[in-house]
């Protein structure tokens, strides 16, 4: 049943990249589509961006050592999106720019473009290594491969078809695989409660096992933590921003912001019910992070829990696509072509980013076969890093005529530096998660050295 | 279950409801394409 699941899945993602590479014919096709997304591909990719391994095994690992009160972090990551469209996608958008680090030049000039676009490929090589890594534990969990195998799979699939459809065939792929995502998840749910006697059933459960499991496991200063290193990342992260640029319209954006929310509603509620669940089934699990795969192998029936496993695939997919079509934008766009000062046909453009697809999938591979640690942490350190650096020059920035140049890489610099400094191991100084200093020194350095200038 | 799990759904619904009322409000008071006066007055420092 599986593999029959999968073959069907497989065969979808090959013809969506197909109908993307006949569309792509110059780098904007590739790396904006055109322009052309409506807002229910414009929401499903959205949210299949920010869904990934992160939720689908970090999350899932969450809920089954914390309980009920991790869902409260969502409302976080859904500010940080309404951030981004009031405040960032329509200055973006009418920049005319095609990347995140493009927009920079075009503000702040030549050496913020080049710290931006360096930046978004470090911090997403790291990205990258957490969804190689988490396609490894299922594939090992579930089938008993292993973890090389899982890591091989969706780097062979994800980077042919990203590199044949860019944003065209990407775009509409992550429709398909956020449906696939809510198919998954909602049909376990069921099978969960039944084996528990219903949501009474699981409340006694984990009353049982643990009763900070029903309440707050996590104080408010924690959650705020969570939700803040979300919302801050998601309202600046070029991952999610750049999906702006590539609607039909600011209107379009919006609504599209509203089918993200639906998507990651249904798809967080269910995460949350398969956590709760696995904790209450399998109290004593060796690692958090083993909860969803131990549950599709061990627990659902084999339709149920093939769903399950492809909508983790699905969710690790949509992210490894949009990581590899921003991080080679920046590379190609921002890196290679203002190198060769602007003299590249749109042709060789477009072959360049086909190329640094290719190398920036392999990267990364070295550092998933290593031991890292758990999946959502790594998540979380890059969310961290990417929102100390760009959260005051793309929030304020774009919101603020007095914003200069130097202002802007000198709180890129300094977020980046804070961020690094205050997540070495040990307690955080203060108790205070590394995003808030990190974030908070970068707007004081880009206020400040921005009206120093002026003045 | 807790009220805190059931508080996350109405929570989750009334925030998205709200949010499309607001995208749909903002709809019809602002003009259909076009650049904003706003974002013509923010001419970049760098340039």
């Amino acid at each position: 049943m599986l593999v029959l699941i999968v073959l069907t899945y497989f065969g979808a993602v090959v013809t969506l990249a197909w109908f993307g590479y006949r569309r792509t014919r110059t780098a904007a096709d590739f790396v904006v589509a055109g322009r052309t997304l409506g807002a229910l591909v414009g929401g499903a990719t959205l949210a299949a961006t920010q869904i990934s391994a992160g939720t689908f095994v970090g999350t899932v690992g969450l809920h089954y050592m914390a309980g009920v009160c991790f869902a409260w972090v969502w409302p976080g990551a859904w500010l940080g999106w309404i951030v981004a469209v009031v405040f960032v996608a329509p200055r973006l958008r009418e920049s005319g720019a095609l990347t995140l680090p493009d927009y920079f030049s075009r503000r702040y000039g030549a050496a913020a473009r080049t710290f931006a676009a360096a930046l978004i490929v470090v911090a997403y090589t790291i990205f990258l290594v957490a969804q190689y890594k988490a396609s490894g534990i299922i594939v090992n969990a579930v089938l008993g491969w292993p973890e090389w195998t899982g890591i091989a799979l969706v780097l062979a699939s994800t980077t042919v078809y990203s590199l044949l459809g860019g944003l065209h065939g990407g775009a509409r792929i992550d429709l398909l695989q956020a449906l696939v995502m809510v198919t998954g998840v909602v049909t376990a749910v069921p099978y969960l409660l039944s084996h528990l006697g219903g949501l009474d059933g699981l409340a006694r459960h984990l009353g049982t096992v643990d009763p900070r499991l029903l309440g707050w496991f996590y104080g408010w200063r924690e959650l705020l933590a969570f939700g803040a290193v979300f919302g801050l990342s998601l309202a600046a992260t070029p991952l999610e921003i750049t999906r702006f640029l590539a609607m039909r319209d600011l209107t379009t954006a919006r609504y599209a912001v509203g089918v993200g929310f639906i998507f990651q509603a249904v798809i967080g509620a269910a995460i949350m019910m398969i956590g709760l669940s696995m904790r209450a089934l399998f109290p004593g699990l060796p690692s958090a992070d083993q909860a969803s795969s131990v549950m599709a192998a061990h627990v659902l029936t084999p339709i149920a829990g093939s769903l399950l496993v492809v909508a983790a695939f699905s969710a690790i997919m949509s992210t490894v696509n949009a990581l590899l079509l921003v991080a080679s934008a920046s590379v190609v766009h921002d890196i290679y072509v203002p190198i060769r000062k602007g003299a590249v046909s749109d042709r060789r453009r477009l072959l360049s980013n086909r190329v640094a697809i290719v190398l920036l999938a392999l990267v990364p591979v070295w550092f998933a076969v290593h031991d890292v640690p758990l999946v959502q942490f790594i998540v979380l350190f890059q969310a961290k890093l990417i929102a100390s650096s760009f959260f005051a020059p793309v929030v304020i920035g774009l919101n603020w005529k007095r914003a200069s140049a130097p202002g802007a890489l000198a709180s890129m610099l300094a977020g980046l530096v804070v961020c690094i400094l205050w997540s070495l191991p040990g307690r955080p100084p203060l108790g205070l998660d590394a995003i808030f200093p990190g974030v908070a020194v970068s707007i004081v350095v880009f206020v400040s050295v921005s009206l120093a200038g002026h003045a | 279950m807790p009220w805190n799990f059931y508080g996350w759904f109405v929570f989750a619904a009334v925030f998205i409801a709200a949010y499309f009322v607001w995208v749909w409000f903002s709809g019809r008071n602002r003009p259909a394409r076009g650049r904003s006066p706003e974002a013509e007055s923010l001419k970049p420092d760098a340039e």
